[in-house]
């Protein structure tokens, strides 16, 4: 995917830390347009509103509107030892195996401003069949508690959290299909990330 | 009119893109309006019994079979409303007005006590407007203006940002072409109206581009926001 473009910015590319420098909102501004070419340009591929994160040569999905808490889940993972594949877009081809995109972290601050976050591990790698998606909730306090989700069910919970509409691309359908016939889509909610990313090792060893 | 009397079949809607999964369900795009239906599989199978026109007692008898279960007529029924309900089957019988047809249907449908749907529909309307939370590149978001006009010599003024399609919130982060301009506060008066107050300097140009990022969305005009030169 990478040479579809003749640059590309990731989190660990010497260049990314002149682009985003800490404490620069304004980064946001221009990470997010360089996002809106990438989904709108890439051919081939379906992007997934989802963080990525991998282990044992297989990914977990983790689908969720920007700020819903996606990213702090993400960092905590990475943190744990998972490999940093995207904390905000998974790229799917017509085999569900899912791209790297890993593009500069951001959490939001007191202030409620997008400020980048360094990724200091490796990041990406080749493309990995997608072993669980998560479609998480966050609730102050919560136990973790997730719930599997019937396959065709799944289809529509991707379909709601990709930024292709349907009535342009009729192939995203097709690649959500495959990606939900691999069944293993859950629902649930999640408190604090540290316990939640505990659970999720255990859901995700649990289904190799 | 007896339920046993109730003739079903599939409507032409079901010229469609289909999906037959793994754990017995099935989900299908409808190929014209890009509406998806997600079935249980009680539905993939109550839909199945009726590829044909069938009777009632015929479609519970190859439910069951589908399924490897025991269904019973309520239960039928209650899969048969839903897919209609959905727009994927009809009623066919003639022998009664269509409409008592359907209030036996919900009737039946309601004791049946089906604690979950067995249909979920969305529609592209829906699918879209999910599309484009999502950061859609092909957003309907725009800037339409910013005024009023504002006096290069002050040094810094208010002005109001109208947008449609947007979803403003005092999070949004609004940023300039000319790097004189810096933001001070913002208040957003509503999702397409955004208050901003700015200090620049007073060599400041003629215009400025403006881009109000807000979540995912991002949108951008040339020459929006315009100054009284200072000279």
């Amino acid at each position: 995917m990478r040479g579809q473009f003749s640059y590309w910015p990731s989190c660990t590319d010497p260049a990314a830390k002149m682009l985003y420098p800490a404490g620069d909102s304004s980064a946001y501004t221009l990470q997010s347009m360089v996002d809106e070419y990438v989904v709108s340009h890439v051919s081939g591929l379906t992007a997934l509103h989802a963080g990525v994160l991998v282990r044992d040569n297989a990914a977990l999905l983790l689908p969720g509107q920007s700020h819903a808490g996606k990213s702090t889940l993400v960092q905590q993972l990475i943190r744990d030892g998972w490999l940093y594949y995207s904390d905000e877009y998974a790229f799917l081809d017509n085999d569900a195996r899912v791209h790297p995109y890993p593009r500069t972290m951001f959490v939001r601050d007191a202030q409620g401003e997008s400020q980048a976050v360094p990724v200091s591990t490796p990041a990406g790698g080749p493309a990995v069949p997608v072993r669980a998606v998560v479609e998480l909730r966050y609730a102050a306090d919560a136990h973790f508690t997730v719930t599997p989700v019937p396959q065709s069910e799944a289809v529509i919970r991707l379909l709601k959290n990709t930024p292709r509409e349907l009535e342009q691309d009729v192939e995203v359908f097709s690649r959500m299909v495959a990606l939900a016939s691999r069944g293993n889509y859950f629902t649930g909610v999640r408190g604090e990330a540290a316990l939640a990313a505990d659970e999720l090792l255990r859901l995700f060893e649990g289904l190799a | 009119m007896h339920q046993n009397e109730l003739t079903f079949q599939r409507t032409a809607a079901v010229g469609l893109m289909a999906g037959k999964m793994a754990d017995g369900s099935v989900v299908l795009m409808e190929r014209n309006t890009k509406t998806v239906h997600s079935l249980n599989p009680t539905a993939a199978a109550a839909l199945a019994a009726i590829e044909t026109s069938a009777e009632l007692p015929a479609i519970t008898a190859s439910m069951s079979a589908a399924l490897n279960r025991p269904i019973d007529q309520d239960q039928a029924l209650a899969a048969l409303a839903q897919l209609e309900n959905a727009g994927l089957a009809e009623s066919v019988s003639t022998s009664e007005p269509r409409q008592s047809r359907r209030q036996m249907m919900r009737a039946v449908a309601s004791v049946a006590a089906i604690a979950t749907p067995m249909v979920i529909t969305m529609t592209a309307s829906e699918q879209k407007a999910y599309a484009q939370a999502a950061g859609s590149g092909v957003s309907s978001a725009k800037l339409l203006s910013a005024s009023p006009v504002l006096n290069g010599c002050a040094g810094g003024g208010t002005f109001t940002i109208t947008g449609q399609g947007t979803n403003f919130t005092n999070s949004s982060v609004v940023t300039f072409s000319q790097a004189t301009i810096n933001v001070t506060s913002k208040i957003a008066l509503s999702a397409t109206s955004l208050q901003v107050t700015v200090t620049y300097s007073t060599s400041v140009g003629a215009t400025s581009n403006i881009t109000v990022t807000s979540g995912s969305e991002v949108v951008s005009a040339t020459a929006l926001l315009n100054f009284n030169l200072c000279t």
